[in-house]
């Protein structure tokens, strides 16, 4: 019993709007990500529906009731930060009981909840230390704590892995999404500028880009359907290849022309209905090039620089005078210098209008 | 051959080679700068300690002694009279009692002024970093600008408002006096530091359910002991040392030290017991000397705190 329901939400700064008209459902027990670069509004949307901004217009529905006055306390909700924001001054015990002896919470009860939020996220060694005391990732840890002992149903994140090194992330990212498997019926509402984070955890990511959700749906189709050029740019990393050109219809076949690129998009799901002539933008990402293939269309590019990465190597051409990326294999012997034929599958292609940036 | 050449040219120097270049740690060296440096620091030093030794040695000196002149002198009759006169019997006027009354008066008005300052400082700093209210710039503008204000200017209208509230020459009257003329530096010195605390301790103090007095009660004030040491050093010392305001707004009753003082100082009657008035002074002194010198990092972390961070 937990949806959330954002209903037309405005949010203005003065004369800066940073959110207009925003309306976002979101189920009950779900895991939604809103992902964006900063200051594209994500976290003052996040703070709207934790109460502490206070919105210009529009409505915030929590568990069926109206909070859009409320205070952030009687939203049933509860908060991780970035900074994790841990009273400095308290034990892990402190920080978790504040909240509760807050509420005016019965002793014993505080002590159970407390139990079983430090059991969940192991932390119960650490009850009697001062948070300068804790390592990163312990800190995170009890700010969690922090929010499950609330007893609440809808859990928000604000970017709660950022301040952590790169295998602490890996390894609370995947304790978090244990931890929303284990608290069935919770509702996440997750912000993020960190693509693996939005694609790993989310039920469904929100992108977000200049107050607006330019996409909202379940990551496969984020990744491998973006609505617009900007998810499809900002999703992925390498980032997608574009190559803006023309539409043709050549021989009754559609064609994609940019000067020596032509690429036929026979095979190409298309979303809208281009008209010959239309300039457009194709996208693909690095590691749909099929590199060596035969082929309709074989694509010949040279080899200007190598990354080995391991497990992938990237490899960095030119196609059209544009800077080109092509994902291989970590075992792929190349030399910079060296030719690559590539092809370009046309159902692993994207197709967008050159203007509005919409799929097409 | 040139091959070999070249690689042992391009080799780091080792042995004997490594032993002419510099290596190791940098030699320290007293170069004529860096004593003249020192000479410069120790002659200061010695010329703004030189009332002090006047002071003390003055002190502990009696009258004839005093009436040879040799100011700098070690005393030859060594005693502590004048120190027992100077707190239980030295005349202000007619009524010789020392100067043990100014200073209970003192401890009255610096402790409560202190106390009720600091508090209002930390509210005010507190209401303008976290409940931003539209004009709260404005305020504090507004607020800023008192410091500014020099105090003659405002004193006979002070002495009207004080007569108007019947405060005027009591306790509360010049404690209020003090808190007011207390409130700008403070008031600053508080906003910047909360200024630097992360805004998301106060959103998770909120989410937690906690309201204006619980955040400043729990969360806030837990974390300010630093520059609330900082405040008490400026406010004890400052209070302290107050003059004007003591002696336009205390009343007869409630004269502080350095008032009380200045009435020993300079009563004319009889011969001036220099010993007597240099030993009052001293103890007159003591008090923010203590501090100064028990907290002279906290003291110069507020002063930078202030000028720095405005």
């Amino acid at each position: 019993m937990a949806r959330v329901s954002i209903r037309d939400l405005s949010v203005a700064f003065g004369s800066v709007k940073v959110l207009t008209n925003l309306d976002l459902e979101i189920d009950e027990g779900e895991f939604i990500v809103l992902l964006g670069p900063s200051g594209c509004g994500k976290s003052t949307l996040l703070n709207s529906i934790a109460g502490l901004l206070d919105v210009s217009a529009g409505q915030v529905w929590i568990d069926g009731k109206n909070v859009t006055w409320e205070e952030p306390k009687d939203r049933g909700i509860g908060m991780v930060f970035q900074s994790y924001a841990l009273y400095p001054r308290m034990s892990v015990e402190g920080n978790l009981s504040f909240g509760l002896k807050m509420a005016r919470v019965p002793r014993d009860e505080i002590a159970r909840r407390i139990k079983a939020a430090a059991a969940l996220l192991h932390i119960e060694p650490l009850m009697k230390r001062r948070p300068s005391e804790l390592s990163g990732g312990q800190r995170q840890r009890v700010a969690i704590g922090r929010a499950l002992v609330r007893d609440v149903h809808v859990f928000l994140f604000d970017e709660p892995l950022s301040n952590l090194d790169a295998a602490l992330r890996t390894e609370l990212r995947v304790e978090l999404k244990r931890l929303h498997r284990e608290l069935r019926n919770s509702t996440m509402i997750y912000v993020t500028h960190d693509q693996i984070e939005a694609l790993t955890l989310a039920d469904r990511i929100a992108v977000m880009h200049a107050g607006v959700i330019q996409q909202l749906d379940e990551p496969r189709n984020i990744y491998h359907k973006p609505a617009n050029r900007f998810v499809a740019g900002f999703v992925g990393s390498p980032a997608m290849n574009f190559h803006t050109g023309t539409f043709r219809i050549d021989q009754g076949e559609p064609w994609f022309e940019h000067k020596e690129l032509r690429q036929p998009l026979q095979g190409y799901e298309f979303s809208g209905d281009p008209k010959p002539g239309q300039p457009v933008t194709l996208g693909i990402r690095p590691e749909h090039v099929q590199v060596g293939a035969n082929g309709a269309a074989v694509h010949t590019a040279v080899a200007d620089l190598i990354e080995p990465m391991g497990a992938e190597t990237i490899v960095w051409t030119k196609i059209a005078g544009a800077p080109f990326s092509v994902r291989l294999d970590g075992e792929a012997s190349l030399e910079v210098g060296e030719d690559l034929q590539l092809v370009f599958p046309p159902r692993r292609l994207n197709l967008f209008d050159a203007e509005s940036g919409v799929r097409l | 051959m040139t091959n070999a050449a070249v690689t042992s040219g391009l080799e780091f120097p080792t042995g004997s080679v490594a032993a002419v270049g510099p290596h190791g740690p940098r030699p320290k060296r007293l170069s004529i700068a860096r004593i003249g440096v020192y000479a410069f620091l120790v002659v200061s030093a010695l010329f703004f300690l030189a009332p002090l030794w006047v002071m003390i040695v003055t002190s502990l000196k009696t009258m004839p002694e005093i009436r040879q002149g040799d100011l700098f002198n070690w005393p030859r009759d060594f005693t502590f009279e004048p120190w027992v006169k100077a707190w239980t019997t030295a005349c202000t006027g007619r009524i010789c009692e020392g100067i043990n009354p100014g200073f209970w008066n003192s401890v009255k008005i610096t402790v409560p002024s202190v106390a009720i300052s600091i508090v209002a400082a930390a509210l005010n700093g507190y209401a303008l970093s976290f409940w931003r209210f539209r004009g709260a710039g404005f305020f504090f503008g507004l607020l800023l600008f008192g410091a500014f204000v020099p105090y003659q200017t405002v004193i006979y209208p002070l002495i009207i408002f004080t007569r108007e509230v019947g405060l005027f020459a009591t306790l509360p009257g010049i404690i209020l006096i003090h808190t007011i003329f207390g409130m700008p530096i403070l008031t600053l010195l508080y906003r910047n530091y909360f200024a630097a605390l992360p805004e998301e301790l106060f959103k998770a103090a909120r989410v937690d359910g906690a309201g204006f007095w619980a955040i400043f009660i729990r969360i806030i004030m837990p974390m300010s002991i630093p520059i609330t040491i900082v405040a008490v050093i400026l406010q004890t010392t400052g209070i302290w040392n107050d003059f004007l305001f003591g002696v336009v707004f205390a009343g007869r009753d409630n004269m502080p030290m350095t008032v009380q003082l200045n009435n020993i100082v300079t009563t004319t009657t009889g011969t001036r017991e220099y010993n007597v008035n240099m030993a009052a002074t001293i103890l007159t002194a003591a008090v923010p000397l203590t501090v100064y010198f028990l907290s002279g990092r906290f003291f110069v972390r507020g002063i930078a705190a202030g000028a720095v961070k405005g």
